[in-house]
C-alpha cells in the first residue's frame, strides 16, 4: 500500500473515531450511574487501526482523534483522563495482540479496564481525592461489558474491511 | 482450528479474573466502614470547605451545587451539571465514601476526625 493511501485511510478511521465519540457524546448515560462511564465506541476504530495496520497506526489515529474531540466537545480536565486511560489502553492492547494469545474480546476487555484505570489514577491526583478508586471496581464491571462488545463489533467487521483493503490494493 | 479455540478460552478466563478481582475489590472496600465525623467539599482540587456531618447545614458551593447535610447524611441538589449523578445519588454518612460531580470537578467526601483524616 502506497504512502498517500495509508494517510487517506488512517483519516478515515480517525474521522469515524470522532464520529463515534460525538455519537458517545449525544447518547445519555445518567441511567449508568457511574462518574466517568462511557461506552467506548471510538476504540472500535482504534483497535481496527491495530489489527489492520499496527502499534504506530493505533498510536495516531488515537492521538488524533483525543486531540481533536478535545477542540471539538471536550474540556481540558476530560482530556487529561481520556489521556492517560488512552496510553494504558494502547500500551496494553499492543502488547496482547503482540503475544497473540487473546481474540479481540480479550484484547478490547483489557483495554477499556487499563482504559478506566488511567481515567481514576488522573482523576484521583486533578481531584485530590483517593477514595475515587471505590468507583474502580464498577468501571472495571462496566468496562468488561462494554469492551466485550465493541470486540465482538471488531471481530465482525474486522474480516470484510481486510478483504475490502485487498480487493482494492491496485487503487 | 486449535490456536482459534485456545484463544477464546484465554479470553474467558481472562474476563473470569478480571470480574472477580472487581468483585473481590468491592467487597473489601465496603466491609471496612464506619460513622464519619466531618464532610469535605474539594474544588478542583482544593479543599472548599469542612462541614461538621453532625450539624444540619446547607452548603452553596459557588452556585455550582448545593450540599446538604441532614440528620448525619450528606446530599447534593441543584447541579449544574449535565449528567446529574451527583443530585441522584444515595445520602453518604461512612468514612471513605463520597460523591462526585465531575463537570463541575466537585468531591464532596465523608472523614473520620474533624479534617485530620488522612488516607494514603
Amino acid at each position: 500500500m502506497n504512502r498517500t493511501k495509508k494517510i487517506v485511510i488512517l483519516g478515515i478511521f480517525t474521522a469515524i473515531a470522532i464520529a463515534l465519540s460525538y455519537i458517545e457524546f449525544l447518547i445519555p448515560m445518567s441511567f449508568i450511574p457511574i462518574p466517568g462511564f462511557k461506552l467506548g465506541l471510538a476504540n472500535i476504530s482504534i483497535m481496527v487501526a491495530l489489527y489492520v495496520f499496527g502499534p504506530v497506526e493505533a498510536i495516531f489515529v488515537s492521538a488524533l482523534r483525543l486531540i481533536l474531540s478535545l477542540f471539538l466537545f471536550s474540556n481540558i480536565k476530560a482530556f487529561l483522563y481520556s489521556l492517560l486511560g488512552a496510553i494504558l489502553s494502547l500500551a496494553v492492547m499492543i502488547l496482547l495482540k503482540k503475544i497473540n494469545k487473546f481474540k479481540e474480546v480479550g484484547v478490547s476487555v483489557s483495554g477499556a479496564v487499563f482504559h478506566n484505570l488511567g481515567q481514576i489514577m488522573a482523576a484521583s491526583f486533578l481531584m485530590n481525592t483517593v477514595e475515587i478508586w471505590g468507583y474502580y471496581p464498577f468501571l472495571v464491571i462496566a468496562g468488561v461489558i462494554t469492551g466485550a462488545l465493541t470486540g465482538i463489533i471488531l471481530h465482525f467487521i474486522l474480516r470484510p474491511i481486510k478483504e475490502f483493503l485487498a480487493k482494492n490494493s491496485n487503487l | 482450528m486449535p490456536l482459534k479455540d485456545k484463544r477464546i478460552k484465554n479470553d474467558i478466563i481472562l474476563i473470569a479474573v478480571i470480574l472477580l478481582v472487581a468483585v473481590v475489590g468491592l467487597i473489601l472496600f465496603n466491609s471496612f466502614q464506619s460513622k464519619g465525623a466531618s464532610v469535605e467539599v474539594i474544588k478542583d482540587g482544593k479543599t472548599f470547605g469542612i462541614y461538621d456531618l453532625n450539624r444540619d447545614d446547607v452548603i452553596d458551593v459557588d452556585g455550582y451545587l448545593t450540599v446538604v447535610i441532614k440528620d448525619g447524611k450528606v446530599s447534593v441538589k441543584d447541579s449544574k451539571c449535565k449528567n446529574g449523578y451527583c443530585s441522584s445519588h444515595e445520602p453518604i454518612s461512612f468514612v471513605g465514601q463520597i460523591i462526585v460531580c465531575l463537570p463541575n470537578d466537585i468531591v464532596i467526601k465523608i472523614t473520620g476526625q474533624e479534617g485530620a483524616d488522612v488516607v494514603i
